[in-house]
């Protein structure tokens, strides 16, 4: 509930091959690992957490799209290999309903891998604390935040030249004339022409919109955590 | 869930896009792809989504829900335009067509193709990411079953909604925890059956 799925078309080719480019060097080292020791048990974890992440995010919990991720979550109970991993087979899975694109799985991949392994840091560095649920949810707002910020950071330095896209978008449609031409109008000063996406507004759109869904996510997300450590310890692992 | 309505219309759906090949549909895919890359004009993307809207009207799916599902990314960028500085009717068009055209694109090939033969498809793919796709693909349903009892039991007694948000949140908590464990129990359940079938990080499809 932190952050919005990038869709197809809207980022320059360089950021989306960049998400690709860090994901692979991410999972290159677990590649190797699952090579040498074939550690079935996070290859399966991350394949049914995968399967819960996508389950999860396709039921909208609250109006304007509002659903759980459950990347913190993944973090904390499956630990951060297992986690990342889910969130590359999730983000595969959810581009094919439409929800995200092909082609910045990648850089959705890292944002949401990023919450998980931040809130699995997070939780462990909170070890000094003793009941998992306010340690959950502390680790689960900080993650979540962090998530936000790396995604507002990507969208900011993707839209620096949306003005120009849509002017190369308009190139044929000028000749039939079909739409006015800005270039009509008065020329607005560098930095400020239609088009340029201001950062001021965007931090006010996604921090308001964020911080409610960082809370929620939190909730569910401690109050699963402490359910999981009461019901099934066994199955919980002790990151202290 | 949408998921399994996509899986039973790629499987049981009988359109002419269904028995086109797995592979000419990801290479279709693919040079919609390169197109988002290389082309910006705006009539290319608006004769692309006529002939998406043509080929979605004849290949007998359900059109509302599929294209209900391919403006999702219109949420994204709602957020964009609001942020930005004197957009015009074009530009909200412009990206409107071109984003929608992809996604429209990627649900065409999943509703029409099931996903282990476009897995098949894939063998350009790591193959440990095809077999972790093909785990996830299968689980989903085993968990969206769990899911679905769960919620069951949570109406029959009686859920609270957002009137009572503590223990909505609460309920809302151990019901999703209570699918966790059972996606914990059931993938230690998967490891220890990949290892007695001898798994090398191929599954064959």
């Amino acid at each position: 509930m932190a952050h919005l799925h990038l869709p197809d078309g809207v980022l320059p080719f360089y950021l989306w091959a960049a998400g690709y480019a860090a994901v692979a060097v991410a999972l290159f080292p677990l590649w190797l690992k699952f090579r040498r020791a074939r550690n079935l048990v996070v290859f399966a974890r991350a394949g049914f957490f995968a399967a819960l992440m996508a389950v999860a995010m396709s039921f909208p919990v609250a109006p304007l799209a509002y659903h759980l991720n459950l990347a913190a979550l993944a973090g904390i109970v499956a630990g951060p290999a297992a986690a990342f991993l889910a969130c590359l087979f999730a983000n595969v899975i959810l581009a094919s309903l439409g929800h995200g694109g092909v082609t910045v799985i990648g850089l959705n991949t890292v944002t949401l891998g990023a919450e998980a392994v931040g809130a699995f840091a997070v939780f462990r560095a909170l070890a000094f604390i003793r009941p998992t649920w306010p340690r959950a949810f502390a680790a689960a707002v900080v993650a979540l935040a962090a998530g936000t910020t790396l995604a507002y950071g990507v969208v900011v330095a993707g839209t620096r030249d949306f003005g120009d896209v849509v002017e190369r978008g308009r190139g044929s449609v000028v000749a039939f004339e079909l739409f006015d031409h800005p270039a009509r109008h008065p020329v607005a000063p560098a930095g400020e022409g239609p088009g340029e996406v201001s950062p001021g507004r965007l931090a006010v759109l996604f921090y308001g919109f964020g911080a409610v869904g960082w809370v929620l996510e939190a909730l569910v997300t401690a109050t699963v955590a402490a359910y999981v450590k009461k019901a099934a310890p066994r199955l919980f692992p002790e990151a202290t | 869930m949408f998921f399994e309505d996509l899986d039973y219309w790629a499987t049981s759906g009988g359109g002419w896009l269904h028995r086109v090949p797995a592979y000419l549909k990801l290479v279709w895919l693919g040079g919609v792809v390169a197109a988002i890359i290389f082309v910006y004009d705006f009539l290319f993307y608006g004769a692309l989504y006529v002939v998406l809207l043509a080929f979605l009207f004849t290949s007998r799916l359900p059109a509302r829900r599929i294209l209900a599902a391919s403006a999702y990314p219109l949420v994204f960028l709602t957020f964009l335009f609001l942020s930005a500085r004197g957009l015009d009717v074009f530009a909200a068009l412009y990206f409107a067509v071109r984003v929608m055209a992809v996604a429209l694109t990627i649900l065409l090939v999943v509703a029409t193709t099931p996903l282990p033969r476009l897995l098949a498809a894939g063998r350009f793919l790591p193959k440990f990411l095809v077999a972790g796709l093909f785990l996830s693909y299968r689980a989903i349903f085993i968990l969206a079953a769990v899911a679905g009892d769960v919620r069951t039991a949570y109406r029959l007694r009686g859920a609270p909604g957002w009137r009572r948000p503590r223990r909505f949140i609460a309920n809302t908590g151990r019901a999703v925890g209570y699918v966790v464990v059972a996606a914990l129990e059931r993938s230690e359940n998967a490891a220890a059956a990949l290892k007695v079938r001898g798994f090398d990080g191929r599954i064959h499809l």
